[in-house]
Formats: C-alpha cells, sequence, structure tokens
C-alpha cells in the first residue's frame, strides 16, 4: 500500500496567512475556512511530496514538541482538511 | 488543530410578522411607488408628502411596475417648524434608521438601493459593515448591528459617536483603505443637496471617505462568555469575508484586500446584550480600556 503523501488543493483555493492563521477561500464551493496554528501548518506542510510522518516531524522540531505528540494531531487535523475538501483527492 | 467552516451567509431579512407588519401598514402612507433598483424591484412608501415628492422626483428614472421583492418605508413624524419628531426608515418590518433629520433616512434609502448592484460589481470590496467613529478611532462593525446600538441615543451622543449610513462600506481592491462608493442608481445630481438646503443644516452621517483607516474590528458573536473578547485578525477576516457581498464575484482577490483593511486593526467580538451594554463594552475596547476588553 503506497505511503500517503497529502497535498493541498490550489485550484480555486485562495490562502490568506495572518500571524500564524489562515483563512481560506475555496471559490469552488463558495466556502470559506478559517484554520487555527496547528491546521495553518499542517497545511503548508502538505506538499504532496512529504508523508503525514515526515509533516509531524517537521512541525514537532519547528514547534519544539516531540513527534509522538504532534503526529496524531496532524493526522486529525489531515482528516479535517480532506474533510473540508482543501486536500488534492488521494491517489489510489 | 481544527478547521472551522461555514457557508457565506446569504441576506438575512426577518420574515414579517402580521402584528408589526399590520401596525406599520395602519400608518397613514400618502405615496407609494415601485422602482427597479438595480435589477431588484422595490417599493417605497412615505407618510411624508414632501418626502415623497423628493422620493418621485430622484427615483423618477427607475420607476417600474411589477410584484416588489423589498418594500422600504419611510415614517416621517410631525415635520412642523422646531419639531423634534424622530422619523424612521423600514426595510421590510425592520427600522434600519431612527434620525430627526428626513435627509438622512434618504440618504440611507438611497445607499440601500444602491446595495442590490454590490453582489455583481468589482469597482471596490463590498462589506455589510457600518463605521463608527469617536475620540479620532474608527471601528467597523455589522451594518445590521448599527440600528440596534443606535437605540442607545444618550450613550451616542455622550460618546460623540458618528456612524456611516447604508448597509454596507467600500473597500479598495487594491490599497485595502475605505473609500467612498461610486453612485451607479440613475439619480438626479444633487438630489441629496436640495433636500439637506431645504433643512439648514449640513449632512449628519459620517462620510466613509473621511475614515479610510480602520483602528477596530468589532463583529458580532453568539455564545461568548465575556462581553468583548480580542480575537485574532485571521479570525476576523474570516468572518468579515463571511459578510462581503461581492466574495464570490471577486474571490480571493477580495481576502487579500480585506487583510489589507485588517493590517493595523485590533479585532473584537461582541456579544449580545442590551444596545446601551454592547456600545459600552465597544467604545471601551476600541479606546483600549482592559476592564471590558479581554484577550
Amino acid at each position: 500500500m503506497p505511503v500517503a503523501k497529502p497535498k493541498a488543493r490550489k485550484a480555486d483555493v485562495t490562502v490568506v496567512e495572518l500571524d500564524g492563521e489562515a483563512v481560506v477561500y475555496d471559490r469552488r464551493a463558495g466556502v470559506l475556512h478559517h484554520l487555527n496554528p496547528g491546521a495553518s501548518l499542517v497545511f503548508r506542510g502538505c506538499d504532496g511530496s512529504s508523508t503525514i510522518a515526515e509533516i509531524a516531524a517537521d512541525i514537532a522540531d519547528a514547534v519544539g514538541e516531540p513527534v509522538e505528540r504532534i503526529e496524531p494531531e496532524v493526522r486529525s487535523a489531515i482528516r479535517g482538511l480532506r474533510k473540508a475538501d482543501l486536500l488534492e483527492p488521494a491517489r489510489r | 488543530m481544527s478547521v472551522v467552516a461555514s457557508e457565506l451567509p446569504g441576506a438575512t431579512t426577518p420574515a414579517a410578522t402580521n402584528p408589526c407588519q399590520e401596525r406599520l401598514d395602519r400608518l397613514d402612507w400618502v405615496m407609494g411607488d415601485v422602482y427597479r433598483a438595480h435589477g431588484v424591484v422595490v417599493e417605497v412608501r412615505t407618510t411624508s408628502s414632501a418626502l415623497g415628492d423628493w422620493i418621485g422626483r430622484t427615483l423618477g428614472a427607475n420607476r417600474a411596475s411589477g410584484e416588489p421583492e423589498a418594500r422600504f418605508s419611510v415614517a416621517v413624524g410631525d415635520e412642523g417648524p422646531g419639531s423634534t419628531s424622530i422619523h424612521t426608515l423600514y426595510r421590510g418590518i425592520t427600522p434600519i434608521v431612527r434620525s430627526r433629520r428626513a435627509s438622512t433616512l434618504a440618504r440611507t434609502l438611497l445607499a440601500e438601493l444602491e446595495a442590490f448592484s454590490y453582489p455583481t460589481r468589482d469597482d471596490a470590496v463590498f462589506v455589510y459593515g457600518t463605521i463608527m467613529a469617536f475620540d479620532d478611532r474608527t471601528a467597523l462593525i455589522p451594518s445590521y448591528l448599527a440600528p440596534y446600538l443606535s437605540r442607545s441615543r444618550r450613550l451616542i451622543e455622550t460618546s460623540g459617536i458618528r456612524m456611516s449610513a447604508g448597509p454596507a462600506v467600500a473597500v479598495d481592491a487594491r490599497s485595502g483603505r475605505l473609500r467612498a462608493t461610486r453612485t451607479l442608481l440613475e439619480v438626479p445630481p444633487r438630489a441629496l443637496g436640495r433636500l439637506t438646503s431645504s433643512e439648514g443644516a449640513p449632512p449628519e452621517p459620517l462620510a466613509v471617505a473621511d475614515h479610510p483607516h480602520v483602528d477596530a474590528v468589532c463583529w458580532f458573536s453568539r455564545g461568548q462568555e465575556l462581553p468583548v473578547a480580542e480575537i485574532s485578525r485571521a479570525r476576523a477576516l474570516y468572518v468579515l469575508a463571511g459578510d462581503t457581498a461581492n466574495l464570490g464575484r471577486l474571490g480571493g482577490d477580495a481576502l487579500v484586500s480585506l487583510a489589507r483593511l485588517l493590517r493595523d486593526a485590533r479585532c473584537f467580538e461582541v456579544r449580545g446584550d442590551t444596545p446601551r451594554a454592547m456600545l459600552a463594552s465597544l467604545v471601551d475596547a476600541v479606546r483600549g480600556e482592559p476592564e471590558r476588553a479581554s484577550a
């Protein structure tokens, strides 16, 4: 089974970052999203070339927390981003 | 870590309830006509012959027929010399402005009609907000809150608060500064001037173009514990964008412009309370007095 490398959606999406938080406008759906600092970090990390474990490791490094504590939160945030249709569909 | 999403809010016109509608309908309407404003068929009626004449002359080029989709009612009190009667403009059954000056109602009426064009325009970002100015400070509040807060007339007078007219403000897309709204509705030049000159006093509402910079953004929040709470600029951007008439038209560019508007602004959410309590909380927060405003 291939390892998931989540990728933030770019088409029809505008992201404005302010003080570590982000506001995302999905023009296709006509929906606004407010991402808190943690979700913003995860969203930024979803570059399509990093695995979830790698994204978690990068964030853990940046915030100085153990990766074991960060990774479940990253997975939860990715589930939220996917539910909000802000990630490209997972490749099969 | 969380993602918060919301559908863009649509127009929020309270449903008419029979007793309010009936009370309003029982007033002595001396003039009523139907106009088309930016594609929307609107009925305008008033209890004043003089104001009715002015409306007829001013909106004459927009006269139309058909079933109105919206109604504005201008209830004018005693117009005699020295009168201190309060006049009221209603959108549907909702009083949207009360003033001793008929010209303030007329100005607001024109702004309301102009606002029908905002969702399809791209010459500015149109936010459903009102400018509130006092102590050399400028705050942006939701326009639906302005009539409610205006009930606290004494606090408004003692604090020297002035508010802009109309349901929305224009934000310059490039600079993110507030600016005057360009009027596209076909009305005679200087129509408002004729009305204000007959009242013998300068125009009353605050001119948005004189306050291009916003010191604070204060939006309404349900269910928060504190009377007023400081929020992040991102949160403020999120709520402002949700109350932007032409977000769908402008897309993400509107978001970028609004972020510029918020560049130096402190941002708050205020909870529902009496008009006086809400206004006092807002004034304290914008002044930076910490006893009411909590981060």
